[in-house]
């Protein structure tokens, strides 16, 4: 056992490394040699470089044995993308792929792989992505894979796919039980960790959308530890942005800023190009929100360079759409008006709807300032009649949209309010006064 | 997102499902599909064993088994892997860990007791039995009872016991049994 007045042996410093449920250690506690020492196992820079001297030095250099599962590994994967690329292409290629793996013995392992990969289609489409899974889990529940060790894995992934999806269309209460389920049958089958992980941050994202944030901050916390143990420094990354979004959420801006600049530490933009844009703009709208307006339009200006760089074309549109917001609290109108019709037509074109309604918003309120009521009233009334179902399903920003009537001279005052309620600006200013 | 995107607005427009990146590359530039797998196990496998060796002292067999453990979760959960390298690493070390933790366990049960070992201390049961035949010899005239004591403990024949010789060897093989009934009686 440990003790209070020596340091801690290499096994000891390992279990508490590898997150190990030992009991707290005075030694371990105090002594910042062993608390340096556990920091690094735990973050495997110690295990990595271990490793490095010993093949450095070349001993242990006998071959290995490769097992024949992983010698299969390549293959599978290989198949498991054709069926996502299928899948992405149109409904009779994905039925064709679909049938041509299912026909195969190893389906159940192809189907493993292939719902992990189609974890990048609910972003574009959720509702290919729900039937993904639902079609894939159908076939798995069959009584021909009854045998294999695959199946009641990619079960499991097929629930946590369908979750994603859920969460995106929006409803977010099935989007809980469909990850909650998830979680379930992974840890029933023995998933591995990084696996288990995965579920824990999508029911996370899922308790977040339904607004039980507590229940999400455990969630996100589990499995960050989970990713962290296993030494996936890019997931710690995502699931920090997540984090920062929970906090968020919570009128809690001080620690969602620290959540976001943690991510975007972990995360490296020219690897997660989407994630690093995505985590940016969240923190330059809380520093916008917090009126540090310079830092903020900096880190539009890098979300958006990212965007452009990485092809993220919808991603740069709402970038864009910050910068309004950005310019009219700055008293950039007549920049805001000219950049604005253009950002209009652009996202028309490019059929962005939320992102055209909002960037209209932003030009009505410019052309308001500059006193060119003929324009805002048309704009009013497309801003009356597109609201997206975010606006039209909350009713203090119906009420707010129904206010939109007023006068020439009250109508800047109150496409301001409606933006700053967007915006999230009233809970930050709640928070400042609370 | 619903509830959430109302109030976040464009300013935080993205959920945290969304951080999910559209075919998002992997920390080599690469997908996961695209790894060879095959080459990281070859690659890093020989010094990983030699790890094990080094940090647990686990055997040959041992390492090669805590190997075979993270082969298999990388096969189970590829396609969710960002750092390969570091993951195989950690994978293995914690089940390096696990099989030296079991290993521990099942010495524990089967170590023999040391030679300072103490055997169970059963005077107290001794004692017992012999306050019960106390009790029952109790029972006995004292001609009977050195009678008894003689043959049951001295060893000697029934006759030879019997204080009084010169009874006929019938009237003592009489006596006998009905002391012996009375003991038998007393102890159950």
């Amino acid at each position: 056992m440990p003790s209070a007045d020596r340091h801690l042996r290499d096994l000891e410093l390992l279990e508490r490394a590898l997150g190990s449920d030992l009991p707290a250690d005075p030694h371990a506690n105090s002594c910042p040699s062993c608390r340096a020492r556990i920091a690094g196992l735990a973050e495997g820079r110690t295990h990595l470089a271990d490793l490095q001297e010993l093949l450095h030095d070349g001993v242990g250099n006998d071959a290995v044995t490769i097992p024949a599962a992983l010698s299969r590994l390549s293959g599978a994967l290989a198949r498991a993308e054709e069926l996502v690329v299928a899948a992405e292409t149109d409904d009779d290629a994905f039925a064709a792929a679909l049938a041509d793996a299912s026909a195969s013995a190893e389906f159940p392992e192809i189907a493993l792989h292939a719902v992990q990969i189609a974890s990048r289609v609910p972003l574009r489409s959720p509702a290919l992505a729900m039937r993904i899974a639902q079609t894939v889990r159908e076939i798995l529940v069959g009584p021909r894979f009854a045998g294999s060790s695959f199946r009641d894995l990619a079960i499991g992934v097929c629930s946590l796919l369908e979750g994603q999806g859920l969460l995106y269309v929006g409803r977010s209460d099935e989007a809980v039980l469909c990850s909650r389920s998830a979680l379930d049958e992974l840890t029933l089958a023995g998933a591995p960790d990084i696996l288990v992980s995965r579920a824990r941050y999508y029911l996370g994202s899922a308790l977040w959308g339904d607004a039980r944030y507590a229940d999400a901050l455990i969630l996100l916390a589990e499995a960050r530890e989970g990713f962290a143990r296993d030494e996936q420094v890019s997931w710690v990354g995502r699931t920090d942005a997540a984090i920062g979004l929970v906090h968020f959420s919570e009128a809690r801006f001080d620690q969602a800023l620290r959540a976001f600049d943690s991510a975007l530490a972990r995360l490296d933009a020219e690897v997660d190009p989407g994630p690093v844009a995505s985590t940016q703009q969240n923190r330059a709208g809380i520093l916008m929100n917090l009126g540090r307006l310079a830092e903020a339009r900096a880190a539009f200006g890098e979300a958006l360079e990212l965007a452009l760089r990485a092809g993220l074309q919808a991603s740069a549109a709402t970038i864009r759409v910050n910068l309004l917001g950005l310019g009219l609290d700055e008293g950039h109108f007549e920049d805001v008006r000219t950049r604005g019709e253009r950002l209009v037509a652009q996202c028309v074109r490019d059929g962005l709807d939320v992102d055209a309604y909002y960037a209209r918003l932003a030009l009505a309120e410019a052309h308001a300032a500059l006193g060119n009521y003929g324009a805002v009233r048309e704009l009013v009334d497309a801003i009356r009649e597109n609201a997206p179902s975010e606006v039209r399903d909350d009713p203090d920003a119906s009420a707010l949209l129904s206010r939109l009537d007023a006068g020439d001279h009250e109508i800047a005052h109150r496409l301001r309010r409606l933006r700053h309620y967007l915006s999230g600006r009233d809970r930050f200013e709640a928070a400042r006064e609370a | 997102m619903p509830g959430e995107t109302a109030s976040l607005g464009r300013s935080i427009p993205e959920p945290a499902s969304s951080i999910e990146s559209a075919g998002s590359p992997c920390a080599s530039g690469l997908e996961p599909r695209d790894w060879d797998w095959e080459d990281l196990y070859a690659r890093l496998g020989p010094g990983l064993l030699r790890l094990a060796s080094h940090r647990f002292g686990l055997s040959r067999d041992d390492a090669e088994e805590a190997l075979q453990m993270a082969a298999t979760a990388i096969v189970l959960a590829a396609a969710s892997v960002r750092s390969p390298e570091a993951y195989l690493t950690s994978v293995f070390l914690r089940e390096c860990l696990g099989l030296l933790r079991r290993r521990g366990r099942i010495e524990r049960n089967e170590i023999p007791p040391p030679a300072s070992f103490d055997p169970p201390d059963d005077s107290c049961e001794r004692i017992q039995v012999v306050c019960r035949f106390r009790k029952a010899f109790a029972l006995l005239s004292p001609v009977c009872r050195s009678m008894m004591r003689n043959c049951l403990l001295g060893g000697k024949s029934r006759v030879d016991a019997s204080p009084a010789s010169s009874r006929p060897e019938r009237t003592v093989y009489k006596h006998y049994r009905k002391c012996l009934r009375t003991l038998a009686n007393a102890l159950g």
